[in-house]
């Protein structure tokens, strides 16, 4: 039978402790997701084509996803040379870490992974999109931030699928944010599995941030306003085609949002932003990455 | 679709890369109109385009964008270039999650509203409502939810146009296949009555909505306008300047419960027209509404 949340949350943390039940990097994209977290200034192209080109179906999710407008390549490339040097090795390194993730997603049965991938990629987009509107310096970290905000999500999928599966049919059938229902089967939500693995992975202390503090930016400390663009990107993803696949019945005033004060402190274009715009172009972004999500995830 | 065979990298679309006088053409609507059109439209946005070029024989699109801003005939070329957008767009159950969301977030915390004066009446405007489909579609969501969460309420609709036309045949209620739309087959046997080839709306939808002719900038309002739930007034500003679409806000404030909501039509924006009413975000769609105005709902 199912255990009680606490029961949940002891086995959980445990396994997360224990060395040898956290699912272990695919042998492909160890040395490549280590590779890109370095400085972009320090990467060498070659290396980067290398490590890609080792993976037959990784590099042909990188050229998909290098061929959509959501990556701003409009002409066709064909190889990961190429996409490198068509679009820098910042998109590059966006590219590769996203099909990273997305081949780190388990298959699960009965949940549909892949709608976790989607929101994933959805709010990176979205980052990065408000980050460049509010005039954050880094763009970049802001999409590679959302697009491993829920990282802990991918955590529960492989160490406790069917308490996670609860977890998540009764967010949807309540329409509540995934991390209270989370909290309440499993005892413990995304945010916090999150930020434990990623400080087990070394994913760097803005990243860490924003996979720990996004559902409660009130009590982050440092990297602030990372956090608050990650956690509004997401309430508009989750608002929109982007959720979690099932909707949350609310109503949202981004204003309201605490992130919105977060980061207002330091941006104060946040004021003027085009709320509205930002959200169409979030339509834009459901068409693609469902379009890419056909082509890009079917089992090899 | 079958996955993998015509990929984004190589379908023939991609192949040909839009025009960057696209993307200003788009910007241009959208500063002019408040209607934004996503990048994944933007291809049929080419196609209307064109059929406006071809109409006032301009050749390139660089030259069309010329004559959408700044000259004389702008906002006439506006307006045409929108009727081509707009084509036969109206109908029953358009906009599924507006429809959505009335029903499931915005009733249910307005039925809780304190504020209003009739306590179990419940009104809803659709201001410029051509003929008639708009207003048709929300007594019919009004109905459905009478039996439910509006059990002890009395529905009213109000709907008005500038244009006599227009309401004259909204006030018949007969429509060609009513279900070529997004009305189920289900709802069209419970709401409509055939008549010869077409379709009419039954006395009891009817007898919800009151249709009126109202110019929303020139008439003032009446009692009928006052103690409003919900306000929906889809691609009516579009075709309306800065100042003008200010005022009719300003005739909405007047006319809105405190707690009421405007709902505009798809891809429209109120950013930078005024300030009194705030975006809301709804489950995938948007609404404005008085800041503070948040009312708890149970949830
Ligand atoms: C494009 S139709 C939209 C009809 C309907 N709301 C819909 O979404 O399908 C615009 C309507 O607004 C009406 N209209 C335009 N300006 C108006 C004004 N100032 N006062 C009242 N009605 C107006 C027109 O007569 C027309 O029927
Ligand atoms: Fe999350
Ligand atoms: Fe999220």
């Amino acid at each position: 039978m199912l255990l009680t949340p606490s029961q949940t949350k002891e086995s959980l943390l445990r396994k997360l402790r224990g060395v040898n039940q956290v699912p272990d990097l695919p042998i492909v994209l160890a040395p490549l997701l280590n590779y890109l977290q370095q400085p972009v200034d320090s990467m060498q192209v070659a290396e980067v084509v290398r490590l890609i080109s080792r993976d037959k179906a990784l590099t042909a999710q990188c050229l998909h996803l290098a061929n959509s407008p959501l990556f701003g390549r409009w002409q066709p490339v064909d190889t990961v040379h190429g996409a490198v040097v068509a679009l820098g090795l910042r998109r590059m390194r966006e590219i590769a870490t996203s099909c990273c993730l997305l081949n780190l997603t388990p298959r699960a049965s009965k949940l549909d992974p892949v709608v976790f991938w989607e929101h994933a990629l959805g709010c990176a987009l979205a980052s990065r999109h408000l980050a460049r509107a509010v005039g954050f310096a880094d763009p970049e970290k802001a999409y590679l931030a959302g697009l491993l905000h829920d990282f802990g999500i991918l955590m529960h999928l492989w160490l406790a699928p069917r308490e996670f599966q609860e977890a998540w049919e009764k967010a949807r059938a309540a329409h509540i944010p995934l991390q209270d229902a989370e909290e309440e089967v499993l005892g413990v939500g995304h945010s916090e599995t999150g930020r434990m693995l990623a400080e087990r992975w070394r994913f760097g202390d803005p990243l860490v941030a924003a996979i720990g503090g996004h559902h409660d930016v009130a009590k982050v400390t440092a990297h602030r306003s990372l956090v608050a663009i990650v956690a509004l990107s997401d309430v508009l993803c989750r608002m929109g085609g982007l959720n979690h696949g099932y909707s949350e019945e609310r109503q949202v005033d981004m204003v309201e949002e605490p992130a919105f004060a977060v980061l207002s402190e330091e941006f104060p274009a946040i004021h003027t932003l085009d709320w509205e715009r930002l959200t169409f172009e979030l339509d834009t972004f459901v068409v693609e990455v469902h379009q890419l999500v056909n082509v890009v995830s079917c089992p090899k | 679709m079958s996955a993998g065979v015509m990929t984004a990298a190589a379908g023939p679309e991609r192949a040909r890369a839009l025009d960057p006088q696209l993307f200003r053409i788009r910007d241009s609507i959208y500063q002019t109109t408040g209607m934004f059109q996503p990048d994944h439209t933007l291809r049929l946005l080419e196609e209307r385009v064109m059929r406006r070029m071809q109409a006032i024989q301009v050749r390139t699109l660089r030259e069309y964008r010329e004559q959408l801003s700044g000259s004389p005939t702008a906002p006439a070329e506006v307006a045409k270039l929108l009727q081509e957008i707009r084509d036969g767009s109206q109908g029953f159950f358009r906009h599924p999650e507006q429809l959505q969301a009335l029903r499931k977030i915005v009733l249910p915390r307005l039925v809780l509203d304190p504020s209003r004066k009739e306590p179990r009446t419940l009104r809803i405007w659709s201001a410029g409502c051509s003929t008639g489909e708009d207003a048709y579609t929300l007594a019919m969501v009004l109905m459905e939810e009478s039996a439910d969460r509006l059990k002890e309420f009395r529905c009213e609709v109000l709907a008005t146009d500038a244009d006599e036309a227009v309401l004259e045949r909204a006030r018949a209620g007969i429509y060609d296949d009513p279900s070529a739309s997004q009305l189920t087959p289900h709802l069209r046997e419970k709401y409509f009555t055939p008549l010869e080839d077409r379709w009419q709306v039954t006395s009891p939808v009817k007898a919800q909505i009151k249709f009126s002719q109202f110019h929303l900038l020139r008439d003032s309002p009446t009692e009928q306008m006052k103690g409003i739930d919900v306000i929906f007034c889809k691609d009516v500003l579009i075709y309306l300047d800065g100042l003008d679409k200010r005022r009719i806000l300003h005739h909405f404030s007047r006319s809105l419960l405190p707690h009421g909501y405007i709902f505009l039509g798809s891809g429209e924006s109120l950013h930078g027209i005024q300030e009194e009413f705030h975006l809301v975000h709804l489950p995938s769609t948007i609404a404005y509404v008085r800041p503070n105005s948040t009312l708890e709902a149970g949830n």
